[in-house]
Parts: structure tokens; sequence; C-alpha cells
């Protein structure tokens, strides 16, 4: 069973179908030229800046351009005919553009247009392969990267063959092949394949290749590429291919299907095969033995001897290696089945026409049509003086020097076409002439001719492209007929028609001259005169009824005349001004501290109408030092005591017990609310206290937040404490359980922005005039006074400590033989800090503390051979690894939160190992829900792990401190997220413990950690993300501990500030001090930040003010400003000239990836806020339009 | 939506032809003059498929609801199934609920997802403006805000700014459930004052009070309920307080979905 090629089209330069070809071919034209300067002109600059933006600097000396066989335009496209829009042709990878075109020429071609095709079982086959470096989307994403998603659907290479499908509703395969240089040949025969297979009817076949900048460099040659450009196959001088553009098309069927359809036969493909060369050399090596195998495969499955074979289309690349492999395969092959010399003519079109890449093979197929149509030997194209290593005369071989016939008395003229892949992928076809059977005459009559285009100016264009061709005698010999019955089927789906009854060629002459003559349609008369009525009304018409009687052919015709704009992105000439290359190499430090530092006193706006509430613990003296600070008229409210006289006893037992303070709240106005239960003047002695304490205070705030959100209270919350925050380090006597309070304040503000929390923290001694202007001050955060000094939070930079790498040598902090407890120590933290510290001293007892412990040593092994990737198995690895260093590892299961259970678990300790040398206190649960929806238990475990833990672990140690306590805190405590509540408490204690405890025998530190970028609570939660800070990679965190253990500091925040991130903005909306270095560097981001952004701006608003559109659909045709600027957005997102007022957005070719983007550019253009919704929702420039008015209307009214 | 329901009622189907003088079933499942999207014909046309298939799920299920509620329209729903309002009656109410509630435009719905109805109604006060309110308090952190369409968006705007806010608007025709239907109450108020309201067989929780309905408040109820907020949480409360555990959505999941983000 055979395939016949039913059509074709072919574009190369100054070639436009398969008669051109044959000129050039025949002629033994060669096509290189230099590279076009209207080209050259608009690509230089883009090459420039490539070369300035290489990370490895490129000299640029100057630009020199390869020469080659180019085309003159690769910019321009009718995208109307295609389906799409202006915006999307733009975005669309020209090689796409080129081959969507070769394929519909080669269908129309064939006789079929888009309502015969609509449905079928058509395959769609594509040879094709992106090349690196130098692609259309790789430009595109360079000059406007906001395009790039847009462009995905042009730019990928399936879509190559799916867009044709989806476009012609074409069922059968569709599919790009990728086989380097012999990709279209390959496709050739998978379509062949599909075809016998029965997977499709038709299919077609088609590649593209153009060179995007085809600029001298000696980094990107390949090693094929002649030095001049001129490809010499098979000639002394021959130093390789040059670089060919163009496109090229066939359309096969089954032979028997294409004569029962009356289709035009090209040649007919008796058979093919593809191979690989195998292992070579090298893999871009070619190997004459596969070369010889893959012809003997082809000719067995064309049934062939290759005697009868008259002319072969070589790869011929013209390399010093390919050109004698070829020789020496084809040498091979012939001699299995024949010495005769010289009978077989031998050629390229490469020579004539350049290297096409994966494009080449379906040009070399086209070309060996082209002989045998022509039946003529054409000479090869710079051929000169032959290769000597080629020996043809001792094969079967010749090369023709000059045209001359092709005769073949013994049988159908054959031809073999080879295409081979730099990676060794193989093809070979052999193609056979057709002799079509003369047809009978059709009977003397009036035939109906119809045309059609997508556009009046396509239209005309065709009109005068079949006056040349009648003129050019292209219908001579050709039924009337069948030249009707071809326009009717292939060439009259689109809008645009014109409708002739003719009875011969000088009949369709004369209406066609009359049409452009008068320009438009002229009554048809007589018999025909329903169906072309019908058909000029654009309904559909079924032309079967006009074929009946006789078996009608199609023939060549003149192909469709595109109506084509320029469908390409410009590159900005000054991108040199709009682009900084000096981007300095900034580096910041890891760590950082949070500083008390005196600051001035609060300004008090005097005019403040301030309604205060106070509550305070009756059992601490809370209300004689707040009450004289008090403005008159406050309210106060003891603890136990009615809330309001005669009303509810105010207590912390429970959000409910709040309810009735709440309302209080709302009814009279209370605009400061004191919360000043956490008084206590000195530290709780015991557990029993500290539990009483954290119930009734911190919890307390908990249910009183709680309660103030639920009735949707706008509020300052004072929290006030007394010496509950060490105000410089070591200072005595701190209630330190109490400054769990601060951080949960910080948290409040930042769930609900109604409730602004103040923390003032106390001493006996502060000024009465000096309380009461920080209550009412509209000042945020922590404040700390003691007597008169006034202290607030600053965050500072730590440069002098760069903990780029864990230090070499002794750590001073770890004994030999010490015993170093490590809570959380199953954890990932703790295991990393577990193989730091065995790294460094393996002669230590490291005892790893967790809620769920380690299962017992002899389970192990079972347990890693279950899951050996689970999480399990890769502490039970780390544990193991640690034993292994000599380290004595005793892993316990103790809830650190669970106060009894780990107050004997340290004791137990200590019994054993004499003492506790250290502790890492890095146990923590990880917050959850915002606190609207948290659950005390929920927020009580998550505090317990860390404050109740600190607490024992100190108790319980009191007698024999360790050398150091180092408590993991978080980022949380300083710049908490929403949901943290719980863990800020707990956090921002062991923080301000530390601050507490610093120059005591125990060296205590807190080390506030940003996310750890690889382990740990924020990978397990995703959140190891950077964000304001950048994620810590471990091996700093462990860096940063390191040094903070050496320091003798009291604290480290270890975490480097993400100075280039989206969210730097937020660090200035924390109640948190920013040093003058830290201010100074966010300033210039965000200033720079904000410059890209006005950039971006103003590039929009400039970039819509170009666009020229004009607005149609309404009859009086005035139209609104605002419907103008509207129309410019949309405009420029879909790239029409005219629109109209009514039009939908989605009816225009929009679609919601382009939604964000014209949203954007209307509330850009506008300054108003309008988004993708609103775009959905108004969807015509008129009710956009409409809608932008409202929303500035507004803006203006409300200031 | 409802095919294959209104061959098992054809008594009933034929009743809501004759009342709404077009066939509900091609409207329900053809729908070829695509009115759906209209509310006076979509309030119906809900309305009669909700009425069938709760119809059919207490044939299907014969153990006692001893209560009910509705969303919305789906009061009227819960009122049928509970035997306070008959189908009949019912139905003329809710085509002419249909058109009053269509002759209000010039409105917008969103949805508000991520944060207490609290923090919304707290934003909304914040924003200053008259004609945007809330319409729906769905679930603990799902609360819709309505009414006129630009005060919608600017509104929208504020409350995005909360932490965790989502917004996001609702394709409605009008302001409903805000005082912006005010207009409508009056005569909507006249029809159901014709409209017999019997004791029914078992308890409607009403999403206007969120409250047990007493048939005599019926009808101010109804007429309230279009520029009332729909109060969904505080009803799924007082079912869960009056013991209820299982709800057995009629059409849909929506609902169950609220009650299962309703603490």
């Amino acid at each position: 069973m055979s395939v016949a090629i039913v059509g074709t089209s072919v574009e190369l330069p100054g070639v436009d179908g398969l008669d051109d070809l044959w000129r050039v071919v025949s002629t033994g034209t060669s096509l290189t030229r230099p590279f076009p300067q209207r080209r050259r002109e608009a690509l230089s600059e883009y090459v420039h800046y490539l070369r300035a933006t290489t990370v490895e600097p490129i000299e640029d000396t100057g630009l020199d351009f390869h020469h080659g066989c180019y085309l003159d335009t690769v910019d321009s496209f009718d995208y109307a005919v295609f389906g799409m829009t202006p915006r999307q042709a733009v975005l669309t990878d020209p090689h796409h553009r080129m081959v969507l075109r070769a394929m519909f020429l080669a269908l129309e071609d064939a006789g079929y247009s888009a309502d015969r095709l609509r449905g079928s079982r058509t395959g769609v086959f594509v040879g094709f392969a992106t090349n690196p470096g130098s692609t259309y989307m790789d430009y595109l994403s360079r000059v406007e990267p906001s395009a790039s998603q847009q462009a995905i659907t042009g730019n990928i290479p399936a879509m190559l063959a799916n867009r044709l499908s989806h476009l012609l509703d074409l069922r059968g395969p569709s599919l790009v092949v990728d086989t380097a240089c012999s990709a279209t040949l390959v496709a050739v025969h998978q379509a062949r394949n599909a075809l016998l297979a029965g997977d499709c009817d038709m299919a077609v076949v088609g590649g593209a290749r153009i060179v995007f900048a085809p600029v001298k460099h000696p980094h990107t040659a390949i090693g094929i590429e002649s030095s001049d450009g001129v490809t010499r196959t098979f000639d002394e001088a021959a130093d390789g291919t040059g670089f060919g553009e163009g496109s090229g098309a066939v359309v096969l069927k089954r032979t028997e299907q294409a004569l029962a359809d009356g289709d035009q036969i090209y040649a007919v493909i008796r058979g093919s095969a593809v191979n690989h060369d195998g292992h070579t050399d090298g893999i871009t090596s070619p190997s004459s033995e596969s070369q010889a195998e893959l012809l003997l495969a082809a000719w067995r499955n064309a049934g062939i001897d290759p005697r009868t074979l008259g002319y072969f289309e070589a790869h011929g690349t013209a390399t010093r290696v390919g050109d004698p492999i070829e020789h020496e395969g084809m040498k091979q092959a012939f001699a299995r089945h024949t010495s005769d010399r010289s009978f077989c003519a031998v050629g390229t079109v490469k020579a004539n026409v350049g290297h096409l890449f994966e494009g080449s093979g379906v040009i070399g197929l086209l070309k060996a049509v082209t002989v045998l149509r022509h039946r003529m030997l054409p000479p090869q194209a710079n051929y000169v003086t032959p290769n000597p290593k080629l020996d043809f005369a001792s094969g079967p071989l010749f090369v023709p020097t000059a045209l001359r016939p092709w005769d073949s008395p013994q049988g159908p003229r054959r031809a073999g076409v080879s295409a081979f892949g730099l990676g060794g992928t193989n093809a070979h076809l052999v193609v056979e002439e057709y002799q079509a059977t003369p047809p009978p005459p059709s009977a003397p009559g009036e035939h109906l001719f119809t045309l059609s285009a997508a556009t009046p100016r396509s239209l005309t264009g065709l009109l005068r492209s079949y006056l040349r061709f009648l003129d050019e005698d292209g219908l001579a010999g050709v039924d009337i007929a069948d030249v009707c019955h071809t326009t009717r089927v292939s060439r009259s789906a689109h809008r645009y028609r014109i409708a002739l009854a003719v009875t011969g060629t000088e009949d369709l002459r004369r209406g066609i001259e009359g049409l452009l003559a008068d320009g438009r349609q002229p009554p048809v008369e007589g018999p025909l005169a329903a169906e072309a009525a019908r058909y000029l009304r654009g309904e559909p018409v079924d032309w079967r009824a006009l074929a009946a009687g006789r078996d009608h052919r199609i023939v060549r015709l003149p192909r469709y005349v595109f109506d084509e704009s320029t469908a390409w992105l410009d590159f900005p000439q000054t991108w040199r001004q709009t682009m900084s290359l000096e981007r300095a190499a900034e580096r910041h430090p890891v760590t950082h501290d949070v500083e008390l530092r005196p600051a001035p006193a609060p300004l008090v706006d005097p005019t403040t109408q301030a309604r205060v509430l106070a509550l305070v613990d009756p059992a601490t003296g809370a209300e004689a030092l707040l009450a004289p600070a008090l403005p008159p008229g406050s309210l106060l409210v003891r603890l136990g005591e009615p809330v309001t006289p005669g009303g509810e006893v105010f207590d912390t037992d429970g959000v409910a017990a709040l309810d009735p303070l709440a309302q209080l709240v709302e009814e009279q106005g209370v605009t400061h609310l004191v919360y000043a239960l956490a008084f206590e003047d000195t530290p709780a002695p015991d557990v029993e206290e500290l539990e009483r304490r954290t119930a009734k205070n911190l919890h307390g705030l908990f249910h009183l937040a709680k309660a103030l959100m639920a009735a949707g209270a706008k509020l300052d919350l004072v929290v006030l404490t007394r010496t509950a925050v060490a105000a410089r380090e070591g200072e005595p006597g701190v209630v330190t359980e109490n400054a769990a309070l601060v951080g949960l304040g910080k948290v409040l503000v930042r769930e609900y922005p109604y409730l602004r929390v103040k923390h003032l923290d106390v001493d006996p001694a502060v000024p009465v005039p000096a309380l009461r202007a920080d209550l009412l001050a509209a000042e945020y955060g922590l404040t700390v006074l003691r007597g008169d000094q006034r202290l607030r939070e600053v965050f500072v930079e730590v440069p002098e400590i760069e903990p780029t790498v864990v230090a070499e040598g002794p750590r001073p902090y770890l004994r030999s033989g010490g015993t170093y407890l490590i809570t959380g120590g199953t954890g990932a933290l703790g295991l990393a800090v577990a193989r730091d510290f065995a790294t460094a001293r393996p002669d230590i007892t490291l005892v790893l503390l967790s809620r769920s412990g380690l299962p017992p040593a002899e389970e192990w092994a079972e347990l890693l051979a279950a899951a050996p990737e689970g999480p399990l198995a890769g502490r039970l690895r780390a544990v193991r690894e640690l034993t292994e260093a000599g380290v004595t590892v005793r892993a316990l299961a103790v809830d650190a939160g669970d106060p009894k259970a780990f107050g004997e678990a340290v004791t137990r300790i200590r019994q054993e190992h004499g003492r506790i040398d250290g502790v890492v206190h890095a146990a923590g649960l990880p917050g959850g829900s915002t606190l609207m929806f948290r659950q005390l238990d929920d927020f009580d475990a998550v505090v317990r792990a860390k404050l109740h833990a600190a607490f024992v672990l100190e108790a319980a140690t009191r007698e024999d401190p360790p050398d150091f306590v180092a408590h993991f805190s978080s980022v949380a405590s300083v710049f908490p997220a929403p949901g943290q509540a719980d863990y800020a408490a707990a956090n921002y204690y062991l923080d301000n413990l530390a601050r507490a405890r610093a120059g005591g025998d125990c060296h205590v530190i807190a080390l506030d950690w940003v996310a750890w970028k690889e382990i740990g609570m924020a990978v397990d939660f995703g959140t190891n993300g950077d964000t304001m800070f950048k994620a810590l990679p471990t091996a700093v965190g462990l860096a940063v501990l390191d040094a903070g253990l050496r320091s003798g500091r009291s604290r480290l925040f270890g975490g480097e500030l993400n100075y280039g991130g989206d969210l730097l903005h937020l660090l200035r909306s924390y109640d948190v001090g920013l040093s003058p270095e830290i201010e100074a560097t966010v300033a210039e981001h965000l200033e720079a930040h904000q410059a890209r952004l006005a950039r971006a701006t103003e590039k929009i608003r400039s970039t819509v003010a170009a666009v020229v559109v004009r607005l149609e659909g309404r009859g009086e045709g005035e139209y609104t400003d605002t419907e103008a600027s509207v129309a410019r957005c949309l405009a420029l997102a879909f790239g029409y000239d005219r629109l109209d007022v009514e039009a939908d957005f989605f009816d225009l070719g929009g679609d919601s990836l382009m939604a964000a983007t014209v949203a954007n550019n209307i509330a850009v253009c506008h300054g108003v806020p309008y988004d993708v919704a609103d775009l959905l929702a108004d969807r015509t420039v008129a009710e956009i339009a409409y809608h932008v008015e409202e929303l500035a209307e507004y803006d203006v009214s409300s200031g | 939506m409802g095919a294959g329901l209104f061959g098992r009622f054809p008594e009933t189907t034929a009743l809501a032809d004759e009342i709404l003088g077009y066939s509900i079933e091609e409207l329900c499942t053809r729908d070829p003059d695509r009115k759906l999207r209209d509310t006076r014909y979509a309030q119906p046309a809900v309305f009669v498929v909700n009425a069938l298939l709760g119809r059919q799920r207490i044939e299907e299920q014969p153990e006692e609801y001893p209560f009910f509620a509705g969303h919305s329209l789906g009061e009227y729903n819960a009122l049928v199934a509970a035997g306070v309002l008959d189908f009949g009656t019912a139905l003329r109410v809710v085509r002419r609920r249909g058109e009053l509630m269509a002759s209000i435009t010039g409105g917008g719905m969103s949805a508000v997802q991520g944060v207490p109805a609290a923090f919304v109604q707290r934003a909304l006060r914040e924003t200053g403006l008259a004609r945007v309110h809330l319409a729906n308090v769905n679930a603990d952190t799902q609360t819709t805000i309505a009414g006129d369409r630009v005060e919608v968006a600017v509104a929208a705007k504020a409350i995005n700014a909360l932490p965790g806010a989502r917004v996001v608007p609702i394709n409605v025709s009008g302001p409903f459930h805000t005082p912006l239907m005010a207009p409508v109450v009056p005569e909507l108020r006249a029809v159901l004052d014709t409209c017999a309201f019997a004791a029914g067989a078992g308890t409607v929780v009403s999403s206007v009070t969120g409250e047990a309905l007493e048939p005599a408040e019926g009808p101010e109820l109804l007429a309230r309920q279009v520029c009332a907020p729909v109060q969904w949480v505080r009803a799924v409360a007082t079912l869960r307080a009056a013991g209820v555990t299982d709800f057995d959505e009629v059409n849909g999941s929506t609902l169950s979905a609220l009650v299962a983000r309703i603490q």
C-alpha cells in the first residue's frame, strides 16, 4: 500500500511554491547572501544587550553576521486567518507562524479548506526543535517579561502541531518530532505509518526554520557551518553547510483514497525507513554502515530494485567528514544489489537553499518531487571541482553539472531522499512519479467559480493572483469544471466572497477583471443563481450537488494571498538607559539583636478625648500606681468585683467571663483599655505560682482579646506590667513570666488591626505624668519606663559576628566528658545541634529529650527496614551516627511542657551524670490558628513547651547551674505573623529571661531564629521560603549558635534581612524601631522599589497612550475620553486597530491570562482600583468605561 | 437542574406550571431562553426543585425531621417541608419575591473569607460607607457583603487589607439582604399577610433571627428577610443547642460545608 503526496507548499528566499523551487533547482542557483539589512538593524541592539548581560563578559567589538539563505521578513503574519488576535500573533514564535502558514497552504493546495476538514481524521506532524540560546521566547521574555505567561501557547513546540489541529478541528494524531536535522523526514515517515496503520485518513507534515540571530561568534559554532555561508556539497572546496531559512509542507493520503477523492497526486511515497547510528565515535559522528542499512531497509520496504532509482537527494551537509561517509554508505548499499556504475544522479537542495536543519528533510523531499515531475535531472549548485575523496566514477552515482533529461524507459522514475540527524537518527524515503490518466472532459456549460478571503485586501490580492496565473497559462489544458470544483471545495470558506458563473478560462478572466474594476459582486444569473446567492450570503452550500454526474479532480491553483501585518516585538533601543548593570554585591549581617534604647517622651495630642477603662488586680499595687495617672472620668474595674454595679463579677476565667467587659467597652465608648492585672512585684517563687499567674494574666489577656475581637471593638489596648521586662542586661528582680504578655500583645494588632496594643512596663518610680502620657500616646509596641528613663525596642545589626561557617577548633563552651541536654532533641534542629556538638567533642554525653523519645534500640533495624525513607528512619540514622562518632546518647521521652515530668527528668539526669554542663532548649510547638479560633488548651501547650520548661529547668538546676543554657526563640517574638499569639508570647518570655539572667554564673542566651531553610518546623509547614528575612541555611544557623555561645551575649537574632524581597516594607509596619543603619538600608531599597514601580506605571501609561485605535459601533460616533483610553488598554492587549465599543472581551479573543494584565493596565492608566473580577463582569469598552468613571468619581468625592 | 425529578411528582409539577404560567420542567432542564440567570425565574426554579427534592428525601427516609432551616430563599422550602406553608402558597410568594427582588438593581455582592464577621463589621464601619452592609453570616470566617456596586468594591479593598481576608465578587443583580432592599418590603409583606401559616410538624429556625420561628411572626420575618442579613451561624448554633447533630441538606452541599465551618 503506498501513500500519495496530494498537496505541497514551500517558502524559501525568493521561492513561493513548487514552480519557484524548480526554477532555483534546475538552474543550479545558490541563494546564499548577506543577512538582510532590515533584520540586521532590528536585531543588533538585542545582540549588544545579550553581550552586555552575560555573566562572563563578552567583548562587544562589533557585529558580524554569517551569510546564508535568509528570508527578507520573518516578522509578519496574517493573524485573522489563523484565529489569533494581533497581540497573540506578536507573542507567537515565527517558526510557529511559518509552520501554520505552510501547512495551511499545503492543505489548500490539496483541495481542503476549513469546511472540508472540520472533524476529519487528519493528522498533523511537524518536525521541529527549539535551539537553545536563540529562541523567540528568550527574546520576548527579555523585551517584555510581563508577556511571558501570555506567550506560552505561542512558544511551546507541541503547539506547532496542536494549534492547527485545534484551529481546523482535526482529530488525527498531532505531534512534533524532534530528531534534529532529520526531523521533518522522520515526521513524513511517521505520518506515512499513521496513514498505513489507519490512525488517520490524511496527514499534513511540515517544518520551518529561521536563524534568529546568525551572529558570528566562536562559542556558538557547532562545527558544520560553512565559512562563507555557501554549501558546496561534493566539491573539493566544501567546508560546511550554510544557514537556510524557510518552510515546507506536504499533504499525504493513502493512494487509493486519493484516487477515489479525485486528488491531484504529485508523487507517491513507495517506501521509507528510519534508523539510528547506534554507538559511534561520538554522538554526532555518522556511520556509513548504518546509513547503508537504512537505504537497504527503505528499498525493501518499497519493494524496489535500487537499480531503478534515477535520482538520489542526499543529505549532503558539505562537511569534510559527513560527505565521504554518506557517499560510502550509498556505495555500500547499492553494491549489495548492482555493480553498475554512474546510473543514478545525486544532488542536494542544501547547495541551493542552505541547511534548514529540522526543516531540511521536507525541502529535500519537495525537491525530489519537482525533479520527478519535470523528468529532468538538475545540476548540482556550487559544484566546481569534484571532491577527490569521493571517487564517484567507481560507484553507482554521478553528479550532474547541467540540466538534462531523465529518461526511464523501463518503468516509473524513482528517487531516494535522505536526511540524517546530528544525534544519529537517519531517515530515507523512496519516491516514485505518478502519471495521472487524463480525466474525461466535462460537458460544456456554466460552472460556478467561487473564491473567498478573510479580508477584502486578501480577496483583491487573490483575484490579481488568478489573473497572473491565467496570463502565465496556468490553466492551459485544465478543465474549467475542475478549476471551479477546486475553488468551491478548497477556496471558499472565508468571510469575503465572490462567485462567477463561467464557461471557460476566457470567461473567467473577464469575470475577474470585471470584479477588480467594479469592486463589487455582479448578480449571478441562470441555473446557478440559487447556489451562488446562498454562498454569497455565507450560508453552507452542499457542493456535491454541483459536482454530480462527473468525477471532478482537484487541480493546482494560486495559493491564498495573506493579509499580513507586522507581528514582532521591537527591541527597545533605549535599553542602555533603562537598565543598570552596576548591581553592587551587597552584604548584610545575619545576626541582629533587639536593644532597649532611650527614647524621647511621646507626643500626646492634647485634644485626645480618652475614655479609659482600667482593669486591675487588687492583690497587686497596680491601682495605687495607676489611679493617679488616669484622666478624670476613667473607669476602673477590679478583679473579683462586679464589672458594673450589681453586674457580673470580673474574672479572667474563660472568654465568656470577659463578655460583660467587652459590652462595657462598647456601651461606655471606651477608647483606652488598660490591662494591669500582671502587676506582681516579685517573680513567681514556684511552679504553682507560675501556673496561677499565667492563668490569671496571660490567659486573661487571651480571653479579653477574643472577647474584644468578637465584639468588633476598636480601641487602644494598654498592657501594663511591673518590672516584667529586663530594662537592661542582668536587671535583678525581673518578674519574667509576665513578659509573655508582650509577645501576645504584639500579635493582636496583626490579626485584628482595630485593636492597637501598647505594652508599658514600669517600675514604682515612674512619674505620674510620664505614665499618663504613655497611656494616651499614639505610640504602640513596648515601652519600658524606669523612673524618668523611657526605653523603646530597636532592631539592630550585630555585624561583629560573622557566622558563615562553624569555627574550626575547640569549643570553649563544651567540656570534655560533659553532659549536654537538648530538649526537642529528636527534632531536626535538635539533632543538627547534636551532630554539631558531637563533631566538635565526640567524648560527650548527649541527652536528647523529646515528647516522642526514640523507640528501643532493638527495634531500630526493623523500623529502618520498614520505612527506610520515613522521618523516623532519618532520626534513627542521625542518632546512630552520633553513637558511631563516639558520643554517649540517651534519649528520654518527656514532655518539656509538663513541669512535674520535666523537673523529675532534669533531676534524674543530674543524679546520673553528676551535672548537666549545658542545655539547648529547642523544644517547641508551632502556633496554630488566629486568636479568634484558638482554644485555650492549644494556646497553653505552645506556651508551656517554652515558658514553663525554661522556668522548671532553671529551678531544677539552681544549686549547680549548667555552663550555658541556649534557648531557641523565634523571629515571632520580634516580628510575629498572624496566628502566632502563643508562640510569640512563649518566645518573648525566653528572650527576656536571657536578658534578665545576663552576667550570672550560667550563660543564658536566647537565639531568635528566622525560618530554617533546610530543616525544622518551617520546612514541615512549608514556610521555609524567604520572607522579610532570608531563610537560614543549616550551616549558618549552627554557626550563629556557635558564635553566640562563644560570645557571652544574652541574645542573638539569627536571620538576614531580605532587602531585595517584596515583603521588606512590612518591616516598618511593626511597632519596633529600626536602627539608623537598618532604616537607611531599608529606605534605600524601598525607594528603589518605588522607583521601579513608578517606572513600570509610567511605562504602562506611555505604552497605552501610544496605542492608536479607532472606536466604532455607536451610530452617532461619539465616544467619551474614558472609553477612548479604555479602548487603548484593550487594543494594547489584542493588537486591534479598531474596536467595537460593545464588543465582548472574550469574543475579542481574551482569556483569563490576559485579563489580569488588561485590568491592571486599566487600573494604572485611570488611577482607580480595578481588578480582574471587575473586567470579567464589565467585558465591553462601554461598560468598563462606565465603571471606571464611577470609581474615579467616588475617589474624588471621598477625597 | 432537577432532571427526572418532575416525572416523579406530576401533580406538584402541574400545579407549579399553573401558578407560574410556564413549564417549570422546561425552564429547569433545558432553559431554552437562558432565563435561569434572571432572578425572576431562578428563584421559583430553585424553590420548586428544592421542594421536590425535599419531598423525595422525606419519603425515602421516613425518619422524623424535628428541625428545619433554610438559607435565604431556602427558608421557604424549610417552611414547606415543616408543613408551615403549603407548596402552592409558598410558590406564589416566591414568584412575587423574585420579581420584587429583581426590581432593585445596581447592586453588588462579595463573599468575604478568612476573617470573622465581627472584623468585617468593624471594617465596614471604618469605611464610613452607608450603602454597603453585611448580608450573610455564613460560617465562622465566611460572610458576604452587599450593597451599592461601587461601594461594595470600595469596601472590598478595605476588607482585603485585613490579615487573612479574601474578598471574591459574587454575580447577583441586587443588594440582597441589605437595607437597600427596603423598598420592596411593604409589597412583599402584603403578599405574605394573605398567606396561612400553620403550626407545622417541626420547628423552623429563622435565618433572620437565628431563633425558632413562631408561625404567627412568619409574614413579618419573611418580609424582613430580604433586607436583613442571613444569620446562618446563629441558626446553626441554635439548632446545635437544641441537640441537632446531623444536618441533611436537600439540594447540594453548600450549606453542609458552611455548617462544617461553624465551631
